[in-house]
């Protein structure tokens, strides 16, 4: 599975803060203003594009002594779950001295977005390094930038931040506009200092040092004032205004001209681009669709084999774009010229953008970053691009987060562009269904089985299929066999639908709970066993372990642990195939009195499965849990936890087999269908001293490394860490990393 | 800070405590005209999006003084 390696190269570029150009003015007055760090503060950076905003932090940042965190916005996350993500991840990876231990294990696979805040400031509330007196911690600096395109969802939460806002975090927004809702009181408390476009824009002083460095010209005050007084001090305009005299416009179009009340940055612009060589306008417009721009993927959009060369000398004329922080041969447009150029496309060649976001989106397509790949595709509309590389790529953005903005992608598409084309409206279908949105789904399906002809069999067979899942998901064994004959039954000859094995996954699942085991057990293996396309190996091999481990067969713990560790390896963190088999295990766990890795394995059943909450599979992970929750002596909690369900299932239509194991777990009987059937042999030794893996990690909590890098040194993902971290602590009885490090010092478990 | 205009709006709809609250800068002349200085285009952009996501509906927008 590419997915982590996919989207982290992704996401790279949200974290990257803007290399700072080496010939940037130092503006001292603005650092002054923004101050040093305070505890619980808040700063605006406020003002039009193009005055520097982004500079004039980046250039107070680099003063800093203490950690800071920049999270770049760009299309790809200002949605809730992707924005809170990118800024805990930001946290994390700008916290290299470990001040912050709590926030390295918030734990950014949390649904809510709302209660990665609240974790957040919680973390931030706490002052590590007690006893510490003669240092106050440093508050760690988080600078948004670009927080206009932030969606109301992630304001909201925001604004939740900023009212709550803890000691250890001074917080910096740069925005085009004032945050959506009033800051009086946080500002008439004194914990807001503030950067406006009054503030932004260049004195007469700081563009005469600009006209100085950027042109050759012997009349520098004079062009200075001129430029002073026609762009009041904005920086990008100077800049427009320099290149366009460069290119050799005449000093009356852009010192002087008579233009009336036309909009500055239109006329400037058009002046600059005029005068650059024509290959020079064509590069920018053909690569302005992309929000990162790299050497490969401009030859991409402009067929340029020298994109590099030319990438690195626009760089360093500072004509439109600048390098990334850190990332080889990687640039972004300045937003502003983005835009422009964007519009400049548009105007002179109209059809000309879609093709270029079509290209863009082959190019991401091709290199495995789909998301963007999607985002291009829509921008293009191409909307059989886009359902292809979704309905292609489900699993893996579902595993990155997408899975919230994957399902508006699906909708936002025009309901006649869906309806025009049976093979978008059943893809789009397709996608609900997996996603889970039950309204949505019932309500694209309606339309799709009206739409769909009975010249397309393949479609209607598939359809057939898709109401079958439906079944399956509420429970309904009956309906869901029914309508799985009827679809295998017009398979056409030599035919091999994919759905197919995700259907035998259903039946196993389904034979299982209503307490088939033999059958199950049959079409496990045949499951497993048939070349698989949809299905990954480890939620498979998962499957056919619970089923053989419940009929109580003899290797059935082997291949429950086996299946569970492969998942711990590489497996996704919200693999929705492993609630069966971490259920078994947790009841077995149980069984055995091992309580904390029971609830371990409970929760980790819950959560692979927190996606789907309706669904059957989803509930019995609930069961579980409750069960282990009476044997931890949390029976409220237990009770409260199976009252919910039932009313959430019950509200959803279940079949009764499955509010009847619900009803059995609320009356504290156990439900048969959890239980594996024979207590198991061979099962495990009850370990309180740590495993191997478990004393290598300790070695490295003792260093200095986060839990990503540690991850990454031992070839297993992060959320693997935090497992094993997670395990640690409790073995050792320790709350947090340096606790653990001093009792294993004390142990001697550390040389 | 030093203001630079006066934006009075004029809602289509009659605020109540809970949504005057929301515009606690603001001066809540009637329930339905708000006016405040603001300093800059970026505070009116935030006025805007307040706005927007309380879905209020503006009958007519009035700038006075703006400098540039």
């Amino acid at each position: 599975m590419g997915a982590a390696g996919h989207t982290g190269e992704l996401r790279a570029a949200v974290f990257r803060p803007p290399a700072l150009p080496a010939d940037c003015l130092d503006r001292r007055d603005l650092d002054r203003r923004l101050g040093p760090p305070r505890p619980a503060a808040l700063s605006l950076v406020t003002g039009p594009a193009g005055y520097g905003k982004t500079t004039a932090v980046r250039h107070w940042a680099a003063s800093l002594d203490g950690p800071w965190a920049w999270v770049n916005l760009d299309p790809a996350v200002t949605r809730p779950d992707l924005f809170w993500r990118a800024v805990v991840r930001s946290i994390q990876a700008a916290d290299h001295d470990h001040t912050l231990d709590a926030v390295d294990a918030v734990s950014v696979d949390t649904i809510d977005p709302a209660d990665v805040v609240r974790t957040l400031v919680d973390d931030l509330d706490s002052c590590p390094g007690v006893g510490d007196v003669d240092h106050d911690p440093v508050p760690v600096v988080l600078v948004i930038d670009d927080c206009h395109l932030l969606e109301s969802d992630v304001w909201h939460d925001l604004g939740w931040l900023i009212t709550h806002l803890p000691p250890r975090l001074h917080l910096v927004l740069i925005s085009r506009s004032d945050p959506p809702f009033s800051v009086a009181r946080l500002r008439s408390l004194g914990r807001v200092s503030e950067l406006r476009h009054r503030d932004l824009g260049m004195s007469l002083a700081d563009t005469t040092e600009l006209v100085r460095r950027w042109s050759g010209r012997g009349d520098v005050p004079e062009v200075a004032a001129a430029l002073h007084e026609r762009t009041e001090g904005w920086a990008a305009g100077i800049r427009l205004a320099l290149l366009a005299l460069e290119g050799g416009a005449e000093d009356a179009d852009v010192l002087q001209p008579d233009t009336g009340s036309g909009a500055v940055a239109e006329l400037l612009m058009a002046e600059a681009l005029d005068h650059q060589p024509a290959d020079v306008r064509e590069f920018l417009r053909q690569t302005a669709v992309v929000a990162v721009l790299t050497p490969s993927i401009c030859t991409a959009l402009t067929g340029r084999t020298d994109s590099r060369e030319v990438l690195a000398s626009l760089a360093r004329q500072q004509l439109f774009i600048a390098p990334v922080d850190g990332g080889a041969d990687q640039y972004r447009y300045h937003p502003l010229f983005a835009e422009v150029l964007r519009l400049e496309l548009r105007s002179t060649e109209p059809d000309a953008e879609a093709g270029q976001h079509r290209r863009a989106a082959e190019w991401f397509a091709a290199h495995g970053q789909h998301a963007r790949a999607i985002e291009h595709a829509r921008a293009a509309h191409d909307y059989d691009l886009a359902l292809g590389l979704i309905a292609a790529h489900l699993p893996e953005l579902g595993a990155a987060g997408y899975r919230q903005a994957v399902g508006r992608w699906v909708l936002d598409i025009p309901t006649a562009a869906v309806n025009a084309d049976a093979d978008r409206i059943v893809r789009q279908c397709e996608v609900l269904l997996f996603l889970g949105r039950t309204e949505e789904w019932l309500a694209s399906w309606r339309r799709a089985d009206v739409l769909v002809g009975a010249d397309r069999p393949d479609l209607r067979r598939r359809l057939t299929l898709f109401q079958a899942f439906f079944d399956a998901g509420r429970g309904d064994l009956d309906g869901f066999v029914a309508k799985l004959t009827a679809a295998r039954a017009s398979r056409p000859e030599g035919v091999d639908d994919p759905f197919d094995e995700v259907a035998d996954a259903w039946l196993t699942r389904m034979l299982m709970l209503n307490g088939r085991l033999d059958d199950a057990v049959a079409t496990a293996e045949a499951m497993y066993r048939r070349p698989r396309v949809l299905l990954h190996d480890i939620p498979a091999r998962s499957l056919l372990a619970a089923t053989v481990a419940r009929r109580g067969d003899w290797e059935g713990p082997a291949l429950v642990r086996e299946a569970i560790a492969m998942w711990r390896e590489q497996g996704e963190p919200d693999m929705l195939g492993m609630a069966d088999v971490l259920g078994v295990a947790a009841i077995w766990a149980l069984d055995t009195g091992d309580l904390e890795e029971a609830e371990l394995l409970a929760s980790a059943g819950v959560a692979v499965s927190s996606t789907r909450p309706t669904h059957f599979v989803g509930a019995l992970a609930e069961v579980v849990m409750a069960r282990v929750e009476r044997g931890l002596g949390r029976g409220a909690d237990a009770s409260r936890r199976l009252d919910d369900l039932y009313r959430r299932m019950a509200a959803n239509d279940a079949a009764p087999v499955v509010l009847d194991v619900i009803t059995a777990a609320r009356e504290e009987a156990s439900p048969a269908v959890l239980a594996p059937a024979a207590p198991p042999r061979d099962s495990p030794p009850l370990v309180d001293e740590l495993t191997d893996r478990e004393v290598t990690i300790l070695g490295y909590l003792a260093g200095h490394l986060t839990f990503p890098e540690i991850g990454r040194e031992l070839y297993i993902s992060r959320h693997t860490v935090k497992t094993h971290v997670a395990r640690i602590y409790r073995k050792l009885d320790v709350s947090g990393r340096s606790g653990a490090v001093e009792a294993a010092r004390s142990l001697g478990l550390l040389g | 800070m030093l203001a630079v205009m006066r934006v009075s709006i004029r809602l289509a709809e009659t605020l109540g405590p809970r949504f005057s609250s929301a515009f606690d800068d603001f001066d809540v002349r009637t329930e339905t005209v708000l006016t405040a200085d603001l300093v800059d285009n970026a505070a009116l952009h935030g006025v805007l999006a307040r706005l927007r996501d309380l879905d209020l509906s503006v009958l007519d927008l009035h700038v006075d003084g703006r400098s540039a």
